[in-house]
């Protein structure tokens, strides 16, 4: 019985591993923008501004999306 | 010797306690029309479109603090700079050598990638800066003062003591910078459990003592 080890070549390739690390860190990125948007909620609940609590909350979601839009677009063309 | 007379003791009904209050915020300037007031201000008197939570039926935001607008230039100047900097290694670069800036070990694609992850960032960095100065706000109601410190993303600290508790009130300003923009630090003395409250970095702090003064109806001191 042989081991292939072409497959541990190919995971080896240094682009590759590299994507893994671009995702990775993106990932990471996508939970901290999350935590913004949570925070910018909780805080939105202890004083409320009409229009500029709503804003707030919009651009803080709008930071989450382009943060995973940003994963999937790496994910695509990495 | 008898008395001759002994008037008699007039002990303010809660009416007449109310009528004094609302004399003491009758003091306090009008507000101007909706459309020109600022929800980014530092210093806002009577803004009836805040809110905040446990805000009672019949309590009403007398004043509104923010730490001045000056304050947020040292995260502002550097969030431009930031944005800045890839696009004049893009406009410098060739220039100084005649080729075009590009990093020789990373393919184009990831490249994209990595400057798009930077401008994200970049914006973060000052979305961040920007609600950390938005909700790091102080209250003052009829009732009471409420001073909410928010920093580090995920610390937020609330603080609430009644009119009733403040035994001190003074301001200080010190410094070129501050007393050319006229902003300092209100420090409000309790007898309560939190035996300071520290609003930093407000504008006005002469009028904010002079409006907190009021309503408690003390005399603080400057220094």
């Amino acid at each position: 019985m042989s081991v292939d080890f072409s497959n541990l070549t190919q995971f080896l390739q240094p682009l590759l591993a590299l994507k893994i690390v671009f995702l990775l860190i993106i990932a990471f990125f996508i939970v901290f923008t999350f935590v913004v948007v949570n925070q910018v909620n909780t805080m939105n609940k202890i004083v409320s501004e009409a229009h500029s609590s709503f804003t707030l909350k919009l651009i803080a979601i709008l930071n989450l999306l382009l943060a995973v839009s940003l994963f999937l677009l790496a994910l695509a063309i990495l | 010797m008898a008395d001759v007379f002994i008037a008699p003791k007039h002990t303010k009904t809660e009416t007449e306690k109310a009528e004094v209050k609302m004399n003491n915020i009758a003091f306090l300037p009008d507000l101007e029309d909706p459309d020109h007031i600022s929800h980014l201000g530092s210093f806002l008197v009577k803004p009836y479109w805040v809110s905040f939570q446990n805000q009672d039926d019949d309590e009403n935001i007398l004043l509104f603090l923010r730490p001045h607008v000056i304050t947020t230039l040292p995260w502002l100047f550097l969030s431009f700079v930031l944005f800045l900097i890839p696009v004049l290694i893009a406009y410098i670069y060739p220039l100084i050598s005649g080729t075009i800036f590009t990093i020789s070990f990373l393919p184009e694609n990831f490249t994209i990638i990595l400057l798009l992850f930077y401008y994200l960032l970049v914006f973060n960095y000052f979305f961040v800066n920007f609600i950390t100065w938005f909700f790091s706000i102080s209250i003052v109601t009829q009732k009471r003062i409420v001073d909410i410190d928010y920093s580090d993303l995920v610390y937020h600290d609330v603080a609430v003591t009644k009119l009733d508790l403040v035994e001190d009130v003074n301001y200080t300003q010190t410094g070129f910078i501050r007393s050319f923009f006229n902003y300092g630090d209100v420090f409000v003395q309790t007898a309560g459990e939190k035996l300071h409250f520290d609003l930093l970095a407000v504008p006005k702090p002469a009028k904010a003592v002079d409006i907190i003064q009021n309503l408690i109806g003390e005399a603080g001191h400057v220094s």
